[in-house]
């Protein structure tokens, strides 16, 4: 089996000039925990729900009233760049002992010609396993 | 798929993971998440389990906490709070007997990362999302 018969295609991405605010409002709204950071279809960097709670609590650690502020930050300022990426083609237990080795939640799904083009994640692995098992025993 | 039905929880939980107490002070699971690299610790009261407390929940605390104690350092900050003031109290958990697709359908229903493992009330084990991937791959 290959990431891309598993993947998400089309994730929901931002942009690094979209604020904190927006993310967590898209993590919140989907109930997503990451989203890919890209420019154009290149990506750039991941944002991830903690990523966002970390950086929301330190804020107002610093300054109680900071909220508004840290939530209009650029979500650049705050994404982790360079993330692994795997490819379409590559099989799903690469994907799977990345997720195990990392402890990563998802992992976005790069073709080296078209950029992000799917994220793959525990759950997608999980239920994946579930359908398996579900087909075994009809 | 070998075993792929009866796979039980026993066979891939993590057995006498670590624990905190109710009175525990924050800061003690803020050490325990960061040095461990883990991200759920149950809280249990003479053996039982009464809770747990996630690094969301720490890092969440954190926030709450701050707008009635300004100036305070977040090392302070932790050791001020009590786990029992955070953890949450309603824990979903399996028993050693429960099968591993059973676990696997909660983690991917509910989007839990963590459930502990109880037998007659008493905290066994610990499983995580992690160690199903590794059932998972193995059977691939």
């Amino acid at each position: 089996m290959k990431v891309v018969d598993l993947m998400t295609i089309d994730p929901l991405t931002v942009t690094t000039a979209e604020t904190v605010g927006k993310a967590d409002e898209l993590m919140a709204e989907n109930n997503i925990r990451q989203i890919p950071v890209v420019n154009g279809r290149e990506l750039v960097g991941i944002v991830t729900d903690r990523d966002v709670r970390a950086y929301l609590s330190d804020a107002l650690l610093a300054d109680p009233n900071a909220r508004e502020r840290a939530l209009k930050t650029a979500v650049g300022d705050i994404m982790t760049t360079e993330p692994l990426s795997i490819g379409p083609d590559d099989d799903l237990k690469d994907a799977v002992e990345m997720l195990i080795e990392q402890k990563f939640g998802a992992i976005p799904v790069v073709d080296g010609a078209e950029g992000i083009v799917g994220i793959v994640s525990y759950v997608d692995v999980l239920r994946n396993y579930l359908e398996r098992l579900q087909e075994e025993s009809i | 798929m070998k075993n792929g039905k009866e796979g039980a929880v026993r066979e891939i939980m993590m057995g006498s993971p670590v624990t905190l107490k109710p009175e525990d002070s924050l800061d003690l699971a803020n050490d325990v998440i960061s040095l461990g690299r883990i991200r759920h610790i149950p809280v249990v009261d003479g053996g039982r389990l009464v809770g747990i407390v996630t690094e969301r929940d720490l890092i969440g605390a954190a926030a709450a906490q701050i707008f009635g104690l300004k100036n305070k350092s977040k090392s302070a900050l932790l050791k001020s709070v009590k786990i029992k003031e955070v953890m949450k109290k309603r824990v979903i958990t399996v028993a050693p007997n429960t099968p591993i697709k059973e676990v696997a359908h909660l983690m991917a229903d509910k989007k839990i990362g963590c459930v502990p493992v109880v037998s007659d009330g008493v905290v066994v084990g610990l499983v995580t999302t992690t160690d199903i991937l590794r059932y998972v791959e193995g059977l691939a």
